[in-house]
């Protein structure tokens, strides 16, 4: 089984390991470029390549959700590292400075932090799941991608203005679902 | 939408970024790290069942022999004892190691010869030593080391031993032997004769302990193939200074690199009367940014009064990466002065590295 342009996105969602090393040898500059280019302030070459690896692990894990051709598998692919690379930013920013606390009290905080914020995203993605389109898509933008509200308008046409409102209405939607949520 | 990674499909989302270089290296480590996170999830409790076997067998069998347990040496492969030393280059010895196994006592230390490699250019001894006795931190086991197919080739010169020892723990150390034949004969099938005669700690001379430990066993030479260099003027110069390439031979242990060094003493040290030595180490990298440990034999001395007379250096490493295209050899000059009488040396000058030998690696 050779492993071409034409055939590595029916193999790699098949989960072959070889179509995931061709994805890797093909892309991996791509994405370097994207997470380096969120997290270099770090200075940490291994935060870099971790997030490189989690982006990978992640599009391989997940190949079933991909639909599209091969430019639309560069551009999936190139989403992931953003949203890879932002969710690294953020462990980071909480990642507690080294002080003299008992270790396990530390751990045990740190899991329970993780499995908050785990299920705060999955709730999230079902309530976002309610919105229209629109709404889903600017969601996903600035709370996964971190993106500006400018670059989002850009990206779909809308004035900054519109961006603004669609945000806070939609904050205002989810609250009340969630809160509905609350009781069934 | 209960999954973030078709939200994300969706979107459709281009960058203007440009692809970054990412090495060969960088690469093969993701494609590590993604298949191993991704077996990760299918196997912990497979896993963690049997460590709970592993460990549960542990325990009976040392209940149920306890004094075989006492007795038994250090377990798993030797070599890897040493695998923090910069000589480390025996990665693949475990594989291709005749066991022995053989054990001898005297004065209250008993070593036991567990395997040997003979590779042709050198022969491999790994062993144990056990006593209640303090051997100290770094004990060898030192004797002459001999084989009937050698004749006298080795009687005085031609050979270097490179002698690696370690306490594993109170009553037991680890300890190699690696004897190079560097000029001499290299036969197909050896008798090997090696008389132990005395237990001593390479970092305090003075611990040692006198004793009978003689073992004899057979080894083949594993397959090995040389490829002469010697006109193919690969080379590094320097100032008074030039090492060529000779010959390479690689074995399924290791790696054999032969130079030969001309250093003019007085031009490199810069000094007419008073005595100077200089001494050539060398680090060895690939294009893949690896760095290869090596065991280094280094010839007596230079000179360039005799026409021809040139050192011979030796250096023994690991098998190259697969993936390697060009070995960079980068000799470090290190030039000396005797500091005092008694004949102590002191560097002149901070070491310095001179042009690599580029050594291209063809199928």
């Amino acid at each position: 089984m050779k492993i071409t342009t034409e055939n590595f996105i029916k193999h790699f969602k098949k989960g072959k390991e070889p179509a995931l090393e061709y994805v890797i040898d093909e892309y991996a500059g791509i994405v370097k470029a994207i997470v380096y280019n969120s997290l270099q302030s770090y200075n940490d070459p291994h935060v870099i390549e971790e997030c490189i690896s989690d982006t990978f692990l992640g599009a391989y894990e997940n190949a079933k959700q991909f639909s599209g051709g091969q430019e639309d598998f560069r551009k999936w692919l190139c989403t992931i590292a953003k949203f890879k690379a932002i969710d690294a930013q953020r462990k980071l920013v909480k990642q507690p400075i080294a002080a003299e606390i008992e270790t396990d009290i530390l751990t045990a905080q740190s899991a329970e932090e993780e499995f908050i914020y785990q299920s705060k995203t999955n709730e999230l993605l079902v309530l976002m799941a309610r919105l229209d389109e629109i709404d889903r898509d600017i969601f996903t933008m600035k709370y996964f991608l971190n993106m500006q509200n400018e670059e989002i308008a850009t990206k779909l046409g809308l004035t900054k203005a519109a961006v603004d409102n669609r945000l806070y209405r939609g904050k205002k939607r989810l609250q009340k679902y969630r809160i509905e949520g609350a009781y069934t | 939408m209960k999954n973030i990674y078709k939200q994300l499909d969706k979107l459709k989302m281009d960058t203007d970024l440009q692809p970054m270089d990412v090495s060969k290296l960088e690469k093969a480590r993701i494609k590590q790290n993604v298949l191993r996170n991704k077996k990760k999830t299918h196997m912990p409790k497979i896993a963690s069942a049997a460590v709970a076997v592993v460990a549960a067998s542990f325990i009976t069998f040392g209940v149920a022999f306890p004094t075989l347990a006492a007795k038994l040496p250090i377990v798993g492969n030797l070599f890897e004892s040493f695998v923090d030393d910069k000589s480390y280059v025996f990665e693949k010895f475990a594989d291709h190691a005749s066991d022995i196994g053989a054990t001898k006592e005297s004065n209250g230390i008993s070593v036991t010869v567990t395997d040997a490699v003979y590779d042709g250019e050198n022969i491999t001894i790994a062993y144990t030593m056990i006593s209640d006795q303090d051997l100290g931190e770094r004990p060898i086991l030192e004797g002459k080391l001999h084989a009937e197919e050698f004749g006298d080739a080795y009687e005085h010169f031609g050979f270097a031993p490179k002698e690696m020892g370690k306490k594993i723990s109170d009553t037991e150390y680890a300890g190699l032997l690696v004897y190079g034949l560097v000029d001499g004969p290299k036969p197909e099938e050896i008798h090997v004769t090696w008389d132990g005669s005395r237990i001593i700690n390479l970092d305090n001379v003075n611990n040692n302990h006198s004793g009978d430990w003689s073992f004899q066993f057979n080894l083949n030479a594993l397959e090995s193939t040389s490829v002469n260099f010697a006109n193919s003027n690969i080379t590094s110069e320097a100032v008074g200074i030039q090492v060529n390439l000779q010959k390479i031979t690689e074995t399924p242990v290791s790696t054999t690199i032969y130079l030969s060094e001309l250093v003019d003493l007085p031009t490199v040290s810069m000094e007419e009367s008073e005595w100077r030595g200089a001494q050539i180490e060398y680090d060895i990298t690939d294009d893949l940014g690896n760095e290869y440990n090596a065991i280094h034999y280094v010839d007596i001395g230079h000179s360039t009064d005799f026409k021809g007379r040139m050192s011979n250096p030796r250096i023994t490493t690991t098998q190259f990466h697969p993936e390697a295209t060009t070995i960079y050899v980068t000799p470090i000059i290190n030039v000396y002065k005797m500091m005092n009488s008694e004949g102590n040396l002191e560097l002149i000058k901070e070491p310095y590295s001179i042009e690599p030998l580029l050594i291209p690696l063809t199928e």
